[in-house]
Order: structure tokens, then sequence, then C-alpha cells
């Protein structure tokens, strides 16, 4: 390979690995926080549990398994008026963030929903015993007792995320997957293929290796954490 | 002080109605162990998940400390349950808090302020005998260990009572012991009502004063541990109370009558059990007793021996002795003759 293919290469890879690392932050950080709270609410919403309310959990269960059956690609058109509305254009790598964030919730939602119900039953119960509202059991209990679960599907929903990324093309966005399918594919470049792989196949491996370490040592973790804001 | 006035709790489900607490009356004075007994199934959960109001009774009341708690605002029984400490069979801990964030952990919920809750925490951590386990995690301690962290946090925000729902039913005879022997010491110390619920006999006798029978959503006995058990009027009280090794198969003892004997069962309860009531009968009536089972126990810190003998002689003097240990206050009961 010479210099000059690498700097090519470099030049096309580069700012791609940027986008997709954009791409990827955003959409999974509004679909934690937004699927966690739904989560939350089919969790408690259940029959028999802290806030039971029938017709709340079968429509957001409803809303959540229809979003999960759909073809990402069929989502992705079909909610082009709302992508729209919220990144104000249809096309380009903020529109496929709201893609992206719309088709993940629904898949987090499901998974926070059975790490929430995994809680011992009898700890919420002693804590409901002792005077906990709904919020106190939810921050204090909930939450923490299912940290590790939480941070491993986290894990899962990001690795996710970055393979449903490699779709960013199909509105326009950029990103390895348009450059592995543009240059690698249609223009025969092996080496371009090569390179966008392997960066993504790091990416998942680095993410993977994180949110295990982190599952397996989030208690210790935050109690280091919280040491460590309490003496600054 | 709890009072428990009629309660029904009924369990609705499609088929039909389940009466789990069927007209429960109770009432615990402050500073009684109050224990109930009774086999799976009796009602003994659901009148502890009723007393601590985890669940609405169906009709009945409540009152714990004079405050009818069946009838407060779900806000205000959130207060109201400050006053109540519950201790459970499978201990409920928070698994990613240490034994010190457990115990603070009810403290948090009613917001008391830092200093005050590292403060009481290592009081109560001393009180159960876990202050080198203070940063451990609930993971690591045995079964013994995870109930005395149980105990410690429902005492931390003072409760008036203390409600043990089967606290020892999942730890071995010797664990059992030491956590009961900590039950009574705070009991003493600090004045606690407490409610026990329980499916074994040897909680009831080594630590309560009275005890009701639970069967089938009723009480059907309620009495002092002490007459309960050598008097048990129900069936199921019997069962519970009566001692394995004493048992008074009539075949048994029939088999070994002589001729002119009569086989006694008598109960020694308290002082009385010193006195040589035994030889006095010999010597006072001339007949014969032979000792053919026996045993001495200790019941709500009362001892009571129990002897089955065979008093042999003539009908007239053994109807002389039993009326003998009748009139000196002992319990006795015929258990065969052949008269």
């Amino acid at each position: 390979m010479t210099s000059n293919r690498a700097a090519e290469l470099k030049a096309l890879i580069l700012p791609a690995t940027i986008d997709t690392l954009t791409m990827v932050f955003y959409s999974s950080f509004f679909a934690i926080i937004i699927g966690t709270v739904l989560g939350i609410v089919l969790y408690l919403s259940k029959p028999g549990s802290l806030r039971p309310n029938r017709f709340l959990n079968f429509i957001i269960g409803a809303i959540v398994n229809i979003g999960r059956s759909m073809p990402f690609i069929i989502l992705i058109i079909i909610i082009i008026p709302f992508t729209k509305l919220i990144a104000g254009s249809s096309i380009g790598n903020n529109a496929f963030i709201v893609s992206l964030t719309i088709a993940a919730i629904p898949f987090v939602a499901r998974i926070m929903e059975a790490s929430f119900a995994e809680v011992d039953s009898g700890v919420i119960e002693a804590a409901k015993a002792m005077g906990a509202s709904v919020f106190q059991i939810v921050t204090r209990v909930l939450l923490p007792e299912s940290s590790q679960s939480i941070i491993s599907n986290i894990t899962i929903t990001v690795i996710n995320i970055v393979g449903y990324s490699a779709m960013a093309g199909t509105v326009g966005g950029t990103g390895l997957g348009p450059v592995a399918i543009r240059y690698g594919y249609v223009k025969f470049q092996a080496d371009t293929l090569f390179f966008s792989v392997l960066i993504l196949i790091i990416f998942v491996q680095l993410i993977q290796t994180i949110g295990s370490y982190a599952s397996n040592n989030i208690v210790n973790l935050t109690h280091t954490i919280s040491k460590w804001v309490k003496k600054y | 002080m709890i009072i428990v006035k009629d309660l029904v709790k009924i369990y609705k489900s499609k088929d039909k109605d389940i009466c789990a607490l069927d007209g429960v009356c109770l009432e615990i004075p402050k500073g009684q162990i109050f224990g109930v007994i009774g086999l799976s199934g009796a009602g003994k959960s659901s009148l502890v998940r009723c007393i601590s109001s985890i669940e609405k009774p169906t009709s009945g009341e409540i009152l714990i400390g004079g405050k009818n708690i069946s009838k407060l605002s779900e806000k205000k029984l959130r207060t109201a349950r400050k006053n109540i400490g519950m201790v459970f069979q499978h201990f409920n801990l928070l698994m990613n808090r240490t034994v010190f964030e457990n115990i603070a952990f009810p403290l948090e919920i009613h917001h008391i302020s830092r200093s005050e809750i590292t403060s009481r925490v290592d009081e109560l951590l001393e009180l159960v005998g876990l202050t080198d386990k203070k940063n451990s995690y609930p993971a690591t301690l045995s079964g013994g260990q995870k109930q005395r962290v149980g105990i410690a946090r429902s005492l931390a925000i003072r409760p008036e009572i203390l409600i043990c729902d089967e606290a020892t039913s999942a730890l071995d005879p010797l664990t059992t012991h030491s956590i009961l022997s900590l039950l009574k010491e705070i009991n003493k110390k600090i004045q606690l009502t407490m409610l026990v619920i329980t499916h074994e006999m040897s909680v009831i006798k080594d630590i309560c004063e009275r005890v009701a029978v639970m069967e089938s959503g009723k009480i059907i006995e309620e009495g002092n541990v002490t007459d309960v058990f050598v008097k048990p009027k129900t069936a199921l009280a019997k069962s519970f109370f009566e001692d394995k090794n004493l048992l008074l198969s009539h075949d048994i003892y029939s088999g070994i009558l002589t001729g002119n004997s009569y086989v006694v069962k008598v109960n020694f309860i308290g002082d009385n059990s010193v006195d040589p009531y035994i030889s006095n009968a010999i010597k006072k009536f001339d007949v014969d007793i032979a000792i053919l089972a026996g045993n001495i126990q200790q019941v709500a810190g009362t001892i009571i021996g129990t002897l089955i003998i065979e008093i042999r002689g003539s009908g007239e003097k053994i109807k002389d002795t039993t009326s003998y240990f009748t009139s000196e206050g002992l319990l006795m009961e015929v258990v065969a003759n052949d008269i």
C-alpha cells in the first residue's frame, strides 16, 4: 500500500468513524433514558405491582410490541414525518439519530422491564413496609438492585445500535457503514471495506469489554464515585 | 400496643373467594411478646400483611398505639409505618448495599440526617454484634448474620412494635436459638411489643408470653404459653405442644398394667416442681409408684416437669393418691387403668 493510498483511506475513514461514534452516542443516550423510563412505567403498571394500571400497561405494551416487530428499514420510512418534526429534515445524520433512537426505545423498555422483574419481590415489599414511597422504591431499590443487569442491557443496546448505524446511508447519512458500502462494495475497494469493518469490530469489542467490567464492578464503582463526590 | 378487631380478609379470584382471615381478634399489651402459631395456610401471613398494612383488610380494625391504621390515607400510612418494624423469613436485604447501608435504609427513607444515621447505625450494629461486618455485603454473610442485619434494620427507626414473620424458619436450630435470645434481649431492653408468627413450637416456647393458635383464618385457642402448653384445649394445639417423646399412647401403657394399677401423667409446673410429691405419696398412702417416663423443660421461662408413673395398690389407695396430687395443684391425667 502506497503512502498516498494510506492518506486517502485515512481521509475517508477517520471522519466516518467520528460520525458513527457521534450517532451511536446520541441515539444510545436518548434511547436508554426514554427506554428506561418506559421500562419503569411498564414494571409499575403491571397487575399486582406498585401502581397497577391495566389500561396504561396495555397501551404501552402494545406500542412497544409494534415498535419491536417493525424491521428497521421500514421503521425509518414510516416515521419520516416525525423525524422531520424533530430533526428538521428527513435526511442526514440528525434525521438518522432520530430513527435509531426510535428503533431502540422499545427494545430498551422491554429488557429493562425484565431486569426490574428480577428484583426480589420480598425486598420491594420490605421497602414498602418501611414506609418508602413509590419514587423512593424506584430510585433506592429497583434501580440500584438491578444495576448489574441494567449495565448489561445498556451494553447490548449500544452494540445493537452500532449494528443498525450501518444503515445510515439509506437516509443520506454518513459514517463507517455508508463508507463500507459505497467505497468497499460499490467501488470494489477491498481495503476500505476491510478497515471500516475492522474499526466496527474494535468498537464492539471495546463496548463489550467495558460493559462487562462495569457490570461486574458496578457496586464498587458507585461506592468509589460517591466517596469521591463526598470528598470534593 | 396492638389491638385487632374482627379482622376479615377475603382474596377475590375468578373461580371463588378465599377467606384468609375470618374475624380475628387480638390484643397485645405494650412490651409483650405475643406468638401466633399455625400450619401453612392458616392465615398467619395474611394477618401479618394486614397488620403491617402491606395489604388492606376487607373489614375490621387494626389499632397500633391507639391509631386506626386500616383507615389511613397512603401518605399518612407511610408515616405510621415508622411505628412498625418487620423481620422477614428470607431477610429481604438489599444485595447491592453494605450491612451499614442496609440498616441505614429506613432512616434514609424518613429523611434522617447523615450524622444521625451514622451514630444510630453504629449503635444498632453493636446491639446485634455485627460491628466488624459493617462494610460487608449480605452475600458474604451467613443466614444468622443476615437475620441480625434484618433485625437491626427493623429497629432503626425506633418502632413501637416489631413483627417477626417466620424470622427463624430459614435458620438452623443453633442459629435460631441465638436469634431468639437476641429478640428477647431487645424486648427486655426497650420494652418493645412483639408479634411473633411461626409454625415452630420451640419459638413460642422460648420467647413468647402469650400464644394464639390459628386454623383456617380463625384464632381457635389463646392463652398464656404455659397454660396452653400443659392444658391445650384444641386438637391442633395439642399436636403442636405435645411432647413427642412422651406420647401418651394408651396401647403402650395399658400393656404394662400389672393389675390394680393406674398409669397417670403428672405435670409439675414452676415452683412446685421441686417438692417431693412422689415419695410423700408412697409414704402417706402405702402405694407403689413406678416411673415409666419423664422429662423437664423450660416454657416461657417456667420450669415444667412431666412424669408418667404407674401407681400400684388397692383401688381406694390409688384414688387417695390421685386426689392428693390434684389437691397439691399438680396437673394430672389418667392414661390407662385396669381397675
